[in-house]
């Protein structure tokens, strides 16, 4: 899969270095500039200085965690697609992500193919 | 000395008129005459025979009372005259000296016509103060209480015949003493009344030893009869006397349904031939000693007693008195306390394999329980470890699609494939250790083991770590490093892991916002004690005594078993004797381990 239009930014945060690095290598392999971050506050800092055009996230981050940040990029901005990625999503959850608007949800072990075809998905409704 | 009115005709018309009463006396005619009385009247005549020197009297004095109606005791054909004078100077004598009073009132003067000096020594009056006296005088000189009878007395033989009297009589000093008076009205032939003739005795001795027998039998009965033993009289073999705690103790309504049985009657066969040989020797003058014995009630019911026996001469023949008492609660008391004293021999002597049995069985228990409750943590040990794994799983997924795009990407040099694959191993390692680690916790203590406190509960933490981490729970384990413990090492961390994952659940159900657990391990004179508290609130102080119940819970959502703080308790303070207990501090609960 190759995402169709070049240049298209991607804010990607995790608490995981390895994971991050990684991820971020495989998503530039595949034509997107990628911004990582290793915790929501420092996400939420590149969001308001570069504004990508799409963000995945992990959850549980320290500092602040992925869906208080998306809150905050909601407040500020209703229409950047926002992925969310983590091992541990349960009803837990479900009050918290209510009324954010959140795009799509992946499962880690993250398969590429998959964040890839949600991140084209975005492409349709920017 | 006695006053004589006529005195030589007097003795023999006395003489004469106490023949007549020995007569009647002695045939009975009587009716309710004092036994006694008639005994002395006759032993009086006896005596008179004797100082008379007859071998047979009463030819002599029926000779006599043929003479009477002469009224002259010189007319008496066939006696020299100096024979009689010598009885009646005899009998006089006799009169004088016997320990009875005689008298003769006659009834024609109504006056004293011969008084016999003992009045004075029984009255203290004179004879002449006596025979003055008019009938009114004495009859004042009787006590109130006795003049009645004494009236009554007299007027029934008044036309003659014999009666006896008893009545106190007030003597010179005003004292009263009780006089015996056998009296007899002498009748001419035309059934005129002559004179009345006494004979009296100071009785007050015996009157004195008859009150006293008989208020000690009025004491006797009312002991027995108030008597809580019971008790019985054998005479014969025969039941001739019971009271009344008796028929209580058989069962019986009346006295009539066991007087007139043998003893044998009552009592249970197996007794009989000893209470035969008891009672041989109670009869034969010996001491029978205290037994026990079985009695048979009326309704046919047995009953344990303590018998007492004690024998006494009645004149049907010797008496056997019975005391019996019910002792079937002391029997029941003792054969409850023999049964005890059996039960302790027998535990003591097993007590040391009980113990060792017991602390086997507990041990044994406690184990099971153990191992249930870590059982029924394996859910929540899969949650665990799925957890742990979560993190190296992705990595390891990331890593082999790394280096299936980088070859795609032309990408794939031999140096990063390389140090790919070792990544991917150390991850592999990494995840393996944990395996083990729980592997290694799951499996039950079965020895002491020697081991380090904070190491334990580092390594007990790091297993359940991403949980932790998943909830952002800031997790501090300070303090002695190398403080340790003997002990079941799987079943501390059990309760180390317990205690966190309460926290951790705490920390869930209230949303509590920077949730922080601190674990401090420090030395407390011989103790090692390790306290962990939380910020999530705290207990309710009311639950405080009930966390360590069993089947107690008070988490929401999840389904708590109520298992896990009981088992720490139990681990705690059976396993390792140590003390498990919990306080509120105010941000939150402190549990408190000391071993």
């Amino acid at each position: 899969m190759k995402i169709a239009s070049g240049g298209l930014s991607v804010l990607y945060a995790d608490d995981e270095d390895r994971a991050r690095e990684m991820m971020a290598m495989m998503l530039r392999w595949n034509g997107l500039v990628v911004l990582t971050a290793a915790d929501g506050s420092e996400a939420w800092d590149l969001f308001r200085i570069h504004k990508p055009d799409i963000i995945v996230t992990d959850i549980r981050m320290p500092v602040m965690d992925g869906i208080e940040m998306s809150r905050k990029v909601r407040e500020v901005c209703a229409r950047t697609p926002i992925i969310l990625a983590s091992a541990y999503l349960n009803e837990q959850h479900m009050p918290d992500l209510a009324g954010i608007g959140i795009h799509s949800y992946i499962q880690k072990p993250i398969q590429l193919e998959k964040l890839l075809a949600s991140i084209e998905d975005c492409c349709q409704y920017r | 000395m006695g006053r004589c009115v006529n005195a030589t005709r007097s003795i023999s018309d006395i003489l004469d008129e106490l023949s007549k009463l020995e007569d009647d006396l002695l045939a009975g005619n009587s009716a309710g005459a004092d036994p006694v009385r008639i005994r002395e009247a006759s032993g009086l005549m006896r005596r008179a025979r004797q100082a008379l020197g007859e071998a047979d009297p009463l030819p002599h004095v029926h000779a006599c009372a043929e003479s009477r109606g002469q009224g002259d005791l010189q007319g008496s054909p066939g006696l020299p005259a100096i024979e009689q004078r010598e009885s009646q100077e005899t009998l006089l004598s006799l009169l004088e000296n016997s320990i009875d009073a005689v008298y003769r009132r006659d009834l024609l003067t109504d006056m004293y016509d011969y008084m016999s000096p003992a009045f004075e020594r029984i009255t203290g009056c004179s004879v002449t103060e006596m025979t003055a006296m008019s009938l009114d005088d004495v009859v004042e000189r009787i006590h109130p209480d006795d003049r009645k009878s004494v009236r009554k007395a007299i007027a029934c033989i008044s036309n003659g015949g014999k009666g006896m009297l008893e009545y106190r009589f007030m003597c010179k000093d005003g004292r009263y003493r009780w006089l015996a008076d056998a009296i007899y009205v002498q009748t001419d032939r035309q059934g005129r009344s002559l004179c009345r003739l006494g004979i009296v005795r100071d009785v007050s001795e015996q009157k004195r030893r008859e009150q006293a027998l008989r208020e000690s039998e009025d004491r006797y009965r009312s002991l027995v009869e108030m008597s809580p033993d019971a008790l019985f009289i054998n005479l014969n073999d025969r039941i001739v006397f019971v009271n009344p705690a008796l028929l209580r103790l058989f069962g019986a309504e009346s006295a009539e349904q066991i007087v007139g049985k043998t003893p044998y009657d009552l009592l249970h066969p197996d007794c009989h031939a000893l209470v035969r040989e008891r009672i041989e020797r109670l009869r034969s003058g010996e001491n029978a000693p205290l037994l026990e014995e079985k009695i048979i009630r009326i309704d046919g019911s047995i009953v344990d007693v303590e018998v007492a026996a004690s024998h006494f001469a009645m004149d049907e023949g010797t008496a056997i008195q019975v005391i019996l008492r019910d002792i079937t609660d002391r029997k029941r008391a003792e054969e409850k306390l023999v049964d005890r004293q059996r039960q302790l021999e027998e535990l003591n002597r097993t007590l040391e394999q009980r113990v060792a049995e017991e602390t086997r069985k507990n041990r044994e228990k406690d184990y099971l329980l153990i191992q249930q409750s870590r059982q029924a943590e394996m859910g929540e040990m899969i949650n665990l470890i799925a957890h742990q794994w979560r993190q190296p799983l992705n990595v390891i997924g990331l890593y082999a699609q790394v280096l299936a795009e980088s070859s795609r990407h032309g990408e794939l040099e031999s140096e990063f494939l390389q140090s790919t694959v070792d990544q991917i191993l150390d991850i592999l390692m990494h995840m393996s250790q944990t395996i083990d680690d729980f592997r290694n916790f799951l499996k039950p203590d079965r020895e002491r083991q020697q081991f380090r406190i904070k190491d334990l509960i580092v390594r007990t933490y790091n297993l359940i770590s991403a949980s932790f981490k998943a909830q952002a729970i800031a997790v501090d384990i300070a303090g002695d490093d190398d403080l340790s413990l003997n002990g079941f090492a799987n079943e501390y961390a059990q309760v180390v892991m317990n205690i966190l994952n309460n926290a951790k659940d705490a920390f869930h159900d209230r949303h509590v916002a920077e949730p922080r657990i601190d674990v401090s391990v420090a030395r407390e004179g011989t103790r090692a004690v390790v306290t962990i508290s939380d910020n999530a609130g705290g207990i309710a102080e009311d639950l405080l005594d009930r966390i360590f119940e069993p089947y107690f819970t008070t988490k929401q959502e999840r389904t708590g078993s109520g298992i896990g703080l009981y088992m720490a308790k139990t681990i705690i303070e059976k396993s390792m004797q140590g003390v498990l207990g919990v306080r509120n501090t105010g941000e939150g609960a402190e549990f408190r381990i000391e071993v």
